[in-house]
């Protein structure tokens, strides 16, 4: 085959799968260049993912919450066999190879369906509520944890740009969707807060939407975990932790991941937050009313 | 971005449209170097790039300053400068305290937050610069110089996109011979490419990727599955990690021939090996060969006696594991090769072989590399051992698991007949009309698209 027909063919089979799959192509540039080119072009044809029209349970189908695990003074009262479920982004799968095998050694139970390149922003991409949902309707979990963020600080569709306010309501209402359905299936969330990377523009954006996160979760009496006072002390990225004339290094190569001693410090900060109780213990420990994740005024749908 | 990606794709096309049309070889030549150059700067920033191109001015000063002086003692230097600097980028994390104090003690105070980050490809091109350093000074004292290559050309073999992230490593006088002869599109390679590209695509996206999803939360929490599944997951991990770089190397020899370049072979059929030191010569090859010829050899190879041989094998194979990482279990992986080696060398020093027992030598090699790699894949040392307690877990027999078992040794059993299948399907694809070629393509890969895993992968051999 000479040169002419070789290059041809090659065009021609890039050309097909770029028609072929235009949507997962879509998917993947909006989700790396925060450009959706079919909302762009067709905006009749392309789905309503700022929909802010959300399922939301029935008040009247929520079961009294279980005793445990329950939140009291920032700690988390559990049992052994208590169940993990993690989600996030690949900053949560940095997490998980530590806080997985730290968790099973105080025999809970845990679940991690992480997933790299995820967020809140993109859901045609990945969308975690509905992910979320699904997981929690086919297995029970008393503990969902929360690492998410670092690719969502961008403009959503073609003018709905960060930090204004259709941009904040459409996001307030994804962190909400996680939230009551944690709350449906009367499960805790313990939300991370992102830390601070090399990128400086992205790091610029993390604080809003860390205080999104803080704002939500404690308002909802779950637990919001902050990871920048080890992260970034004076407000600046470090990749290096010193203790006792020692660096210990927290960040990968690309300034966003975590080593695996930067892993164990963060799996560290939800652990030393565990109480565990002994299984067979039949205390009269009074829940925090205020605390108690059955808060039905929590349980309203998001404002339309 | 990857070779996987999209943008990727689209560059690599303009770029060989451009280049093809190109008749005059210099200007190719330039025009290489400069997409060489956008590609790295495209997958790992400009940093990256920059650091290339002061390595190859420093290794250009090194070749004219052997070339010069012709002695064993300014190759060497040169030599020891270049690991030096592969070592300071790869181990910093690990001595930056160390290296702080030394440069603190000589008056020069680092911030304790200066990271230095191991630049991408940095391992394949010092080691491809040890092999021009070693052929220049070769030449030299033969008398000749034509291997003293102009700075342009030094550059472009450093910064050689299809090798630059994860080899294969290619020697010097291999690279610049083809780099000086005039390129000629081969109409009978077109075929091969496109296979080559199949291939490729095949094993890294489909299989390894799925097979990756399937051991991944297995290997990360052993204690929790049965033996056939830790079983299951240690078999699949051996597979993922061929398909991960075999698959790799099948890309970008695609990438190399698409622009009148071949590479080294790497892989050949290594699961089929007959014994460990078999298992050397078909996997990686272009790092083994590396290690023979610039670590076991000038330690003195088989010259020096029975006991000292294995001596160079067990150095020669702790290199090679720590080359890939600076953790105490790919110490181990690497030494666990090289006791492997020489209880072969002891066997056949006492002239004791497995030879007439069918497939027995060759089940035996597959089971003792697939257990190898457990300390290659995790990176401490209690996870491995926890792996391997974790075969004391007893649980219910899982008939699915045993069939996949069972399915899984006559892939193995069949593996052992697909020596040719590369040639044959180029031969089926060449009974293919041209005008029909991109319909097929594009269907095959519409199937592989369909039903590959969400995401982009990446390559595990990328991070060394």
């Amino acid at each position: 085959m000479r040169f002419l027909g070789f290059f041809l063919t090659l065009v021609v089979v890039f050309v097909f799968n770029i028609i072929t799959f235009h949507k997962s192509l879509n998917n993947y540039i909006e989700q790396k260049y925060h450009i959706n080119i079919l909302a762009t072009f067709f905006p009749s044809n392309s789905s309503n993912e700022i929909s802010l029209t959300q399922e939301t349970q029935s008040l009247q189908d929520i079961p009294p919450a279980p005793k445990y695990p329950h939140i009291k003074d920032g700690k988390i009262i559990l049992k052994p066999q208590t169940s993990f479920l993690l989600i996030g982004d690949s900053m949560m799968q940095g997490i998980a190879i530590s806080l997985v095998p730290q968790l099973k050694k105080l025999n809970m139970q845990v679940s991690n369906i992480a997933k790299q390149s995820t967020g809140l922003t993109y859901t045609n991409f990945f969308n975690w509520p509905k992910k979320l949902e699904e997981e929690l309707q086919e297995r029970e979990f008393d503990i969902i944890v929360v690492m998410i963020g670092a690719n969502d600080p961008w403009t959503i569709k073609r003018n709905i740009y960060f930090k204004t306010e259709e941009w904040n309501a459409i996001y307030t209402d994804k962190i909400q969707s996680i939230l009551q359905s944690a709350k449906y299936h009367q499960a805790l969330v313990v939300w991370y807060e992102v830390p601070l990377v090399k990128n400086k523009k992205l790091s610029a954006r993390l604080p809003y939407l860390n205080s999104l996160y803080q704002q939500n979760v404690e308002s909802s009496n779950n637990l919001f975990l902050q990871t920048n006072q080890i992260f970034a002390p004076d407000g600046n990225y470090i990749a290096f932790l010193q203790e006792e004339n020692k660096s210990i290094s927290l960040r990968a190569n690309d300034g966003i991941h975590f080593t695996r001693s930067g892993a164990k410090i963060l799996a560290n900060l939800l652990l030393e937050r565990l109480e565990i109780l002994p299984d067979e213990e039949e205390d009269d420990l009074e829940l925090d009313s205020s605390l108690s994740n059955n808060d039905k005024n929590d349980l309203q749908p998001p404002q339309q | 971005m990857n070779y996987f990606s999209i943008e990727f794709s689209l560059i690599f096309l303009i770029f060989l449209a451009v280049y093809w049309n190109l008749k005059n070889l210099v200007v190719q030549n330039t025009l290489l170097l400069l997409f060489n150059y956008i590609i790295i700067f495209l997958f790992g920033g400009i940093n990256v790039a920059i650091t290339l191109l002061c390595y190859s001015i420093f290794i250009h000063f090194c070749a004219l300053f052997i070339n010069h002086f012709k002695t064993k003692f300014f190759l060497l230097m040169c030599i020891s400068f270049s690991v030096l600097i592969l070592c300071f980028f790869k181990y910093y994390p690990d001595l930056k305290d160390f290296l702080e104090d030394i440069l603190s003690f000589i008056g020069i105070h680092l911030s304790h937050q200066t990271n230095i980050i191991l630049p991408l490809g940095i391992s394949f091109y010092t080691f491809a610069s040890i092999t021009y350093l070693k052929s220049v000074y070769d030449n030299k004292t033969k008398g000749f110089n034509i291997h003293l290559e102009s700075f342009e050309n030094l550059a472009t073999y450093l910064s050689f996109f299809p090798t630059f992230v994860s080899g294969p490593i290619m020697r010097s006088e291999f690279f610049f011979t083809q780099l000086r002869a005039k390129r000629i599109w081969n109409n009978s390679y077109a075929n091969l490419i496109f296979i080559l590209l199949l291939f490729g695509i095949v094993k890294k996206i489909l299989i390894a990727s799925h097979i990756e999803n399937y051991t991944s939360p297995i290997l990360q929490s052993p204690q929790d599955f049965s033996t056939i599944k830790l079983l299951l997951a240690i078999y699949g991990y051996s597979l993922q990690i061929y398909c991960d770089f075999s698959g790799y190397i099948n890309l970008v020899s695609a990438f190399a021939l698409m622009i009148g370049f071949t590479l080294p072979p790497n892989f050949n059929m290594p699961y089929i090996a007959r014994n460990l030191k078999d298992f050397w010569n078909r996997w990686h090859i272009s790092l083994s060969t590396f290690i023979r010829d610039f670590i076991y050899i000038p330690l003195g190879g088989n010259k020096k006696g029975f006991f000292a041989t294995q001596i160079f094998v067990l150095i020669a194979f702790g290199i090679s594991g720590i080359w890939h990482g600076n953790t105490i279990n790919f110490l181990i992986w690497g030494l666990l090769h090289g006791f492997g080696i020489v209880i072969l060398n002891a066997l056949k020093y006492y002239n004791i072989h497995l030879k007439n027992i069918p497939l027995l030598p060759k089940i035996l090699t597959f089971n003792y590399v697939t257990f190898c790699w457990i300390f290659f894949y995790y990176p401490d040392f209690t996870n491995a051992l926890s792996f391997l307690e974790s075969f004391k877990n007893v649980a219910l027999i899982e008939t699915f698991e045993i069939y996949l078992l069972l399915f899984g040794f006559c892939l193995f059993i069949i593996y052992q007949f697909m020596d040719n299948f590369l040639n044959h399907c180029v031969k089926l694809l060449e009974k293919i009309p041209n005008i029909l070629k991109p319909a097929f393509i594009a269907c095959v890969l519409f199937i592989i698209f369909k039903y590959m895993p969400n995401g982009i992968p990446n390559f595990i051999y990328a991070s060394f």
